[in-house]
């Protein structure tokens, strides 16, 4: 009966419960469009921060986070690297070697962070040698051969400054562990790539790590090795679980710090949590304007209403079933409207997993937006899991249910004699 | 029905067990303002089961307020009510509902039916209150809209009969809970002549057939006309009480 009489009630005011239906359908349809673009793109930046950067995990001696010198080199190096390849749940175990240094091509010269990398390994995470950062010649090669210069992997914004390009001669100049005087070698540009990030297309260059253990003079020395996990999510604590372990093997003997992505690349995830928040703002600035309207359609509809109320309850109604009523009504008005809204809102994020939005033409012209250290480039997609669609759908019903509560309890406080005199 | 006051009154009705209504003492003040104005002063009335009683007298004279004091609709300022062998003093407004809706039923002087439920489901939705199956509410329902003459229009909805047929869908929905007392304020006030006839013989009918008791407020001739018992109001006092 309750049901039946909140049914035909919320239809016999049929433009007023068409316009809060959409306003509660058009409001979860933004926030799940807001989020699935949200989620995309923050997990699209997380992917290329640890592909590019330190991995989900970065596993380093203990003080390169803070110093970041060859004084901290990670030992027992490749015997670790087996080990980790080893373990579950680890997809790549990338390594590393990073040194500050100086480059020069004729005249010109730049301070530069020199990164050693297998490009065999590079090329299978994808990070910066990727194919859409390339904008000339070739990634690096592992060979070098002879006396012959080995490859020199640079920024666009680099190269302009050196004024070099792909096959062009640089000196490269670095402090080796072995407090010699600076060590200096030729290398050969193979490759331009362009990020969008200024601090990589400027001042970062990437060697084969052969060469740059043999300029560095660190053996087969490693700063840091980068770890990709299967599942990114659980980057803290398996740094955390890794952290633990090797203290328990080693003891204070041999230190090392085992880090999480969100230590890493504070920047990327301070960056990527205030976006997140701020959203969640909007989110709520967009839920009490929706709650407000809600609240003042069901109040509308109780005021409306107060002799059929007071009628109701002079037959015998009690005051819980008046409570229920209000409460039903607001309950279809929230269901029909979060399904509306789950509609369209899932209808829009089938059309940006399919098509997307070009970051070139929401950016009126550039190619590439820079967040948190990270460079998005083409196109943005969405991304929904289903228990974020679930939790905003119950949000916005639970937001409808609330805004009926007052109304409702207004429905039981009405006495029959003065509410059926109501006109 | 559990209520408060169920054993003292249970003893009032034992004392009489007759009586359907019982007010002693009964009075209503409103107060407007700093004035008081006396609706009902002191009224002393008994109801016996089974009769067809007007509360006559002029507007203002204090018949609705009487009327919903009985009905559990309003609460006096002193004395006493007891319907049915219960007395109504103190109890919670859950505790008033139910009472109304265990034993009472309403037939209102603008009909007050539920705009968005048809005629049988207005007639039917005491008994849905009341917990009645579904079974029961079809055969009842059916019945008493027949006696009132239409079973034809069960499926139309308020704004689609006239002010007659609203008024016997009311009458409808009062009786099909058997109530113990069925209280009628003006009920013919907003009907055309035909009409209030049609109803004063209807509800004549059902009490003299089912023994249904009825107290109505009115100063329609023909329903005075047709009541056994007259009670006339005056400035919110019995002035006189007279049985034919």
């Amino acid at each position: 009966m309750i049901w039946r009489l909140a049914w035909r009630s919320v239809l016999r005011q049929r433009r007023r419960t068409l316009i809060t239906v959409i306003a509660i359908s058009l409001g979860l349809a933004l926030i799940l469009f807001s989020v699935g673009m949200q989620i995309d793109t923050h997990q699209t930046m997380i992917d290329l921060g640890v592909r590019m950067g330190s991995g989900h995990v970065a596993i380093q001696a203990e003080g390169y986070q803070q110093h970041r010198s060859l004084d901290y080199l990670l030992s027992g190096s490749r015997r670790l690297l087996a080990q980790l390849r080893q373990l579950s749940g680890v997809r790549r175990a990338i390594p590393r070697l990073e040194a500050a240094g100086l480059v020069r091509a004729g005249e010109s010269s730049a301070a530069i962070a020199v990164v050693g990398v297998d490009p065999s390994e590079e090329q299978a995470v994808a990070g910066l040698a990727r194919k859409s950062y390339r904008r000339r010649g070739r990634y690096l090669s592992a060979d070098v051969r002879g006396n012959r210069p080995a490859d020199i992997y640079i920024g666009s914004g680099l190269a302009q400054t050196l004024q070099v390009g792909v096959g062009d001669r640089v000196v490269l100049t670095v402090s080796p562990l072995d407090d010699r005087a600076n060590s200096s070698a030729a290398f050969v540009v193979c490759g331009i790539f362009r990020t969008g990030v200024t601090e990589l297309d400027s001042f970062l260059v990437q060697l084969p790590l052969s060469a740059a253990q043999q300029l560095l003079s660190v053996g087969d020395g490693l700063t840091q090795i980068a770890v990709l996990l299967e599942d990114g999510d659980s980057a803290r604590a398996t740094a955390a679980r890794w952290q633990a372990r090797f203290a328990a093997q080693h003891g204070t003997a041999m230190r090392r710090e085992i880090l999480p992505w969100q230590v890493t690349h504070a920047e990327l995830y301070d960056g990527l949590k205030l976006d997140k928040n701020f959203n969640y703002l909007i989110a709520g600035i967009i839920f009490l304007i929706i709650a407000i309207g809600i609240f003042n359609t069901i109040q509308m509809s109780v005021v409306e209403r107060t002799r059929q109320f007071g009628v109701m309850m002079a037959l015998g109604t009690a005051p819980r079933r008046m409570f229920a009523l209000v409460v039903a009504e607001a309950t279809l008005i929230a269901i029909v409207g979060a399904i509306v809204g789950l509609a369209i809102g899932l209808a829009l994020h089938g059309l940006m997993v399919r098509y997307g939005i070009d970051i070139e033409t929401m950016s009126g012209g550039v190619d590439s937006y820079e967040f948190g250290g990270v460079a998005l480039t083409g196109t943005l997609h969405s991304r929904l899991p289903v228990p974020i669609v679930a939790l905003w759908a119950a949000i916005i019903v639970a937001i409808t249910l609330l805004s009926g509560i007052y109304p409702a309890l207004r429905a039981t406080r009405l006495r029959p004699v003065s509410a059926m005199r109501h006109s | 029905m559990n209520v408060a006051g169920e054993d003292q009154s249970s003893q009032a009705s034992k004392a009489h067990p007759d009586l359907i209504v019982r007010l002693r003492g009964l009075t209503k003040t409103y107060r407007q303002g700093a004035i008081e104005v006396p609706a009902v002063r002191g009224v002393d009335l008994d109801l016996a089961r089974g009769e067809f009683t007007v509360l006559a007298g002029p507007s203002g004279s204090g018949k609705t307020t009487l009327l919903n004091m009985v009905g559990a609709l309003d609460t006096p300022t002193a004395g006493t009510v007891e319907v049915d062998g219960q007395t109504l003093d103190q109890l919670s407004a859950t505790q008033l509902a139910q009472m109304r809706l265990q034993r009472i039923g309403f037939v209102f002087q603008a009909y007050n039916l539920i705009p968005v439920l048809n005629a049988f489901e207005n007639a039917e939705y005491v008994m849905l209150l009341q917990g009645k199956t579904a079974e029961m509410r079809q055969r009842v329902v059916s019945r008493v809209l027949a006696q009132v003459g239409l079973a034809d229009l069960a499926s139309r909805r308020p704004a689609e009969l006239s002010g007659g047929q609203q008024q016997r869908v009311a009458v409808a929905r009062a009786i099909a809970s058997a109530p113990a007392l069925v209280l009628a304020d003006e009920p013919t006030a907003n009907l055309d002549s035909k009409s209030a006839t049609e109803l004063i013989e209807l509800m004549h009918t059902l009490n003299r057939t089912e023994g249904m008791t009825f107290l109505i407020s009115s100063h329609d001739t023909k329903i005075i006309e047709r009541a056994r018992r007259v009670i006339w109001l005056e400035d919110g006092k019995i002035v006189s009480d007279s049985a034919k």
